[in-house]
């Protein structure tokens, strides 16, 4: 059963490249806002239709939500823009790679910021380790020393 | 060829996506992971449309587009898989490999495909072959990612 989740997780990888894949082509031929609205319409399409299906359904206290939280969609309509600009030009794989890097930061920082005082001194050496690690990463595949071969 | 613009702008995103997952986590905490998907997919769908007529304004800003032709009718769907892996990660996270497994493994899965993908230009995108420096750099990443994931059950 948990190879099952590890497996499924990892599909979870791949549907995040395919889209970045698919966003990249269109904004190849358009530019990335305009893939950024493409994907959006299509998702919302698709949820629409898990909606009506009865797949999931609206909450029953919507109006408890908070209102800075819809703020997330426009966001994202930012960051599948982003997305979709830098994958022609970097590939899949560092494009994932920057991005995974600038959210585990984040998330780092957010971390930090909410629990400076509670953190084990373990854990924030680790975390402190992990993410030199991602810098040594980051500024290796960033550096000249690119070949022609590396395109 | 990429600048370091570019590299940048892809850590930007990272940061755009750790503040959305917050954001958008909120509203899933009221209701749920595909509900708070489908908000979000709704807005930034209305939003991003502004943006594209936002750009138009401005034809002296815009770069020609790579390929001169009309866009393959299957480079549309990007919104499908979002919607999928939006379920997907409903179940994983749930389950008993948590939030922190399906960080960690959908990091994998992401570093895998993407690799192969850019190897054989799958998509009819460019082809980003894999050097050793490339693959020494997403390993070191890779590791780091898993450390600061799973720091708190390492120490």
């Amino acid at each position: 059963m948990t190879l099952l989740m590890v497996l499924l997780a990892m599909c979870i990888g791949i549907l995040v490249g395919i889209t970045r894949v698919l966003n990249g082509r269109l904004t190849m031929h358009k530019n990335a806002f305009y893939a950024s609205s493409a994907n959006h319409w299509v998702g919302a399409l698709v949820l629409t239709l898990l909606l009506i299906l009865g797949i999931f359904r609206f909450p029953e206290n919507i109006s408890a939500l908070p209102p800075v939280a819809f703020l997330g969609g426009a966001i994202g309509a930012i960051y599948v823009a982003v997305n979709a600009y830098v994958l022609p030009k970097l590939g899949n794989m560092l494009a994932a790679m920057m991005i995974i890097s600038g959210q585990l930061f984040t998330g780092i920082l957010i971390d930090f910021w909410f629990n400076a005082t509670s953190l084990p001194i373990g854990t924030y050496l680790i975390t402190c380790a992990g993410a030199l690690m991602i810098v040594a990463g980051m500024y290796l595949s960033m550096t000249p020393g690119h070949s022609k071969e590396d395109k | 060829m990429p600048t370091a613009f570019h590299y940048f702008i892809g850590i930007f995103g990272g940061m755009l996506l750790a503040v959305m997952v917050q954001l958008n986590g909120q509203i899933a905490a009221y209701s749920s992971p595909l509900f708070s998907s489908w908000v979000a997919h709704v807005i930034g769908a209305i939003v991003a449309l502004l943006l594209v007529y936002l750009i138009r304004r401005w034809p002296d800003k815009q770069t020609e587009p790579v390929f001169a032709g009309p866009p393959p009718w299957w480079s549309y769907l990007g919104g499908v898989p979002g919607a999928i892996l939006v379920a997907l990660a409903g179940i994983t996270v749930n389950s008993s490999i948590g939030l922190t497994g399906t960080l960690a493994f959908s990091i994998v899965g992401q570093l895998v495909f993407g690799s192969v993908s850019d190897q054989f230009g799958w998509f009819g995108l460019p082809k980003f072959r894999l050097t050793p420096r490339k693959l020494l750099s997403v390993l070191l990443v890779l590791a780091g990612s898993l450390l600061i994931i799973f720091a708190e059950d390492i120490a």
